[in-house]
């Protein structure tokens, strides 16, 4: 399949889950009605749905998966690594003590969100200080040094969980599965999302070079360390986005850039592009899902993106072999 | 001159490769580095490309020290084959050789049409433009070397390092590589090459640079250096020479 095709295919893919995402929920509405509100006519009850209840969640809903398969890319591309996913390096494990530590504390929506995002700023900062080294171009250490401290983090995570209330647990399992309910900063994360895009984009020859090797890149005249070091940070801003969204969901980060391989398409002046409206259509795919299936009962999204993720990648690594 | 050493001093992992080492290239030269595993070749060539931090001394490109340079403007001027080279790479061959054409990129998306022209160019430079746009990575060994030096005359610099450049290819293939060397030399590019057989070195080279097991470092005309004293003391092993078409050469005495 030819890449321009693809991402015609992926755009329609995109305004198609973002039309079945509005449409779908305790009240069901046709297309045209959802195409109405949207303009702004209808009964009072549907602009209301559409637009105040909806439409937020499902924009948050594709940010979020968005951000994450972005991540992915960028972190696959500086860990050189297959297996790289956004939350290797630890920020969701940062971020997974604060949100959990406040919510043992019980203190509320706010500061829970307040609390998770000093928790993962505090795991990037520290991931860097110990990890990374100026001139040295292995990033095995960066890596070892996240994972070191992801382990450390689940660690916490689990004790918190036995000390937390009966009550509270369910709470916290929520948010370690990842959950889209209540999308804080949707503004703010579409602009992360956006510039990052862009700039990866824009800079997307040095990204297939690094994926290339750093001695060979160093030597076709890429500033190595200095991409590293933005790259790890743009993929930790990406993640931290992500995580203020939607918590930690599983399965976008790693596997759809790999989807998106696995169709054809390996340069990241294409790659970046793709994964983001691949990630955030399924993201929205999966949220609708996860809320309407056993509506009134909300289940977490995290359980949805594997349960859908998996055979499908299944599927075309088998067609690949 | 393209490349001059200036009082250079190399070591790794504590191991001192080489002191005082002054030399310098000229444009049309063709140097070869030969020596035995771990003696210190690639190490020196990595310090030539900057990829490496001398110890002491330093390395000018076209009369300015390395570091002076930002890396993409060095890129267009000198050209670096290293030995392990692709790593995972998930795109086509024409994709791997047009990174050559990184330092040069401009615009939003990076290559243009010429660009594209010269990257097919030099694949067929190494008779793979067939292969333009099979995944580079199942390619055979010999086809990513052949690949990997089409990426090189790609870069279209000044300046060649090669490490190994023969590495993995059969008789012909060495002979064509060899040849494409030798047209970018008369051209006036200057190429400096880590050889394991001293047969291409005394046939193409004109220079060379023999890293000697004790750690002394003899630079030279080839003519005069590729001696069968010396490549004995070289690689430790003895030598036979024999003539051949009026040519002195070496072959191993074992």
């Amino acid at each position: 399949m030819s890449p321009r095709l693809l991402f015609i295919l992926l755009l329609l893919a995109a305004a198609l889950s973002l039309c079945f995402g509005l449409a779908n929920g305790s009240l069901p509405l046709a297309p045209e009605q959802v195409g109405r509100a949207l303009l702004g006519q209808g009964d009072a009850t549907t602009l209301e749905v559409v637009r105040q209840l909806r439409l937020p969640r499902v924009l948050a809903a594709f940010a979020c998966g968005g951000l994450l398969a972005l991540a992915g890319v960028l972190l696959q591309a500086l860990l050189r690594n297959p297996l790289a996913d956004p939350y290797i390096l630890g920020v969701s494990g940062g971020a997974a003590v604060g949100a959990l530590v406040a919510m043992l504390l019980g203190v509320g929506l706010a500061a829970t969100q307040l609390s998770s995002f000093g928790g993962a700023l505090l795991a990037i900062v520290a991931v860097f200080g110990l990890g990374f080294r100026r001139g040295e171009r292995n990033i095995y250490r960066l890596l070892l040094t996240g994972v070191v401290l992801s382990a450390g983090c689940g660690a916490l995570v689990s004790l918190l969980l036995t000390l937390a209330q009966y009550q509270q647990v369910k709470g916290m399992l929520f948010w370690l599965m990842g959950d889209l309910s209540h999308p804080e900063g949707v503004t703010s994360a579409w602009l992360v999302l956006l510039a990052v895009g862009l700039c990866s984009t824009l800079y997307s020859g040095g990204l297939d070079l690094l994926a290339g090797g750093l001695d060979k890149a160093a030597a076709l005249g890429l500033a190595v360390g200095r991409w590293q070091a933005a790259l790890y940070f743009a993929a930790a801003l990406l993640t931290v986005a992500a995580l203020q969204l939607g918590g930690s969901i599983g399965f976008v980060g790693l596997m759809m850039p790999h989807a998106i391989r696995l169709l054809g398409v390996s340069a990241h002046r294409w790659l970046v592009a793709m994964s983001i409206l691949l990630g955030g259509s399924f993201l929205v795919l999966a949220d609708t899902l996860a809320r309407t299936l056993w509506s009134p009962l909300q289940l977490p999204v995290g359980v949805f993106t594997a349960l859908l993720g998996v055979p499908v990648l299944l599927w075309l690594l088998g067609r690949q072999a | 001159m393209m490349l001059q050493a200036q009082n250079l001093a190399v070591s790794i992992g504590g191991k001192i490769l080489c002191r005082e080492l002054s030399f310098s290239v000229q444009p049309g030269e063709c140097w070869g580095v030969l020596g035995q595993n771990g003696a210190g070749k690639t190490t020196l060539l990595r310090t030539l490309a900057g990829l490496h931090p001398p110890q002491a001394g330093v390395v000018n490109c076209e009369g300015r020290p390395l570091g002076d340079y930002a890396r993409c403007d060095l890129a267009r001027r000198l050209g670096v084959m290293l030995q392990h080279e692709g790593g995972e790479f998930w795109g086509s061959v024409l994709d791997y050789v047009l990174l050559g054409r990184f330092p040069y990129r401009r615009g939003l998306f990076g290559y243009g049409a010429q660009d594209e022209e010269i990257a097919r160019q030099a694949l067929a430079g190494v008779e793979l433009a067939d292969l333009a746009q099979r995944p580079f990575n199942n390619l055979s060994g010999g086809e990513c070397q052949r690949v990997a030096i089409a990426q090189v005359l790609a870069q279209q610099t000044g300046c060649c390092l090669l490490d190994e450049p023969l590495q993995h290819l059969d008789l012909r293939h060495q002979a064509q590589a060899m040849r494409l060397f030798t047209r970018l030399r008369e051209q006036g590019h200057a190429l400096v090459m880590v050889l394991h057989d001293m047969l291409w070195a005394q046939r193409c080279c004109d220079h060379v640079l023999l890293m000697f097991p004790d750690g002394t470092v003899h630079h030279g005309a080839a003519r005069e250096l590729l001696t069968r004293d010396n490549l004995e003391a070289l690689y430790q092993c003895p030598l036979r020479e024999v003539e051949a078409d009026g040519e002195r050469c070496f072959v191993p005495g074992v």
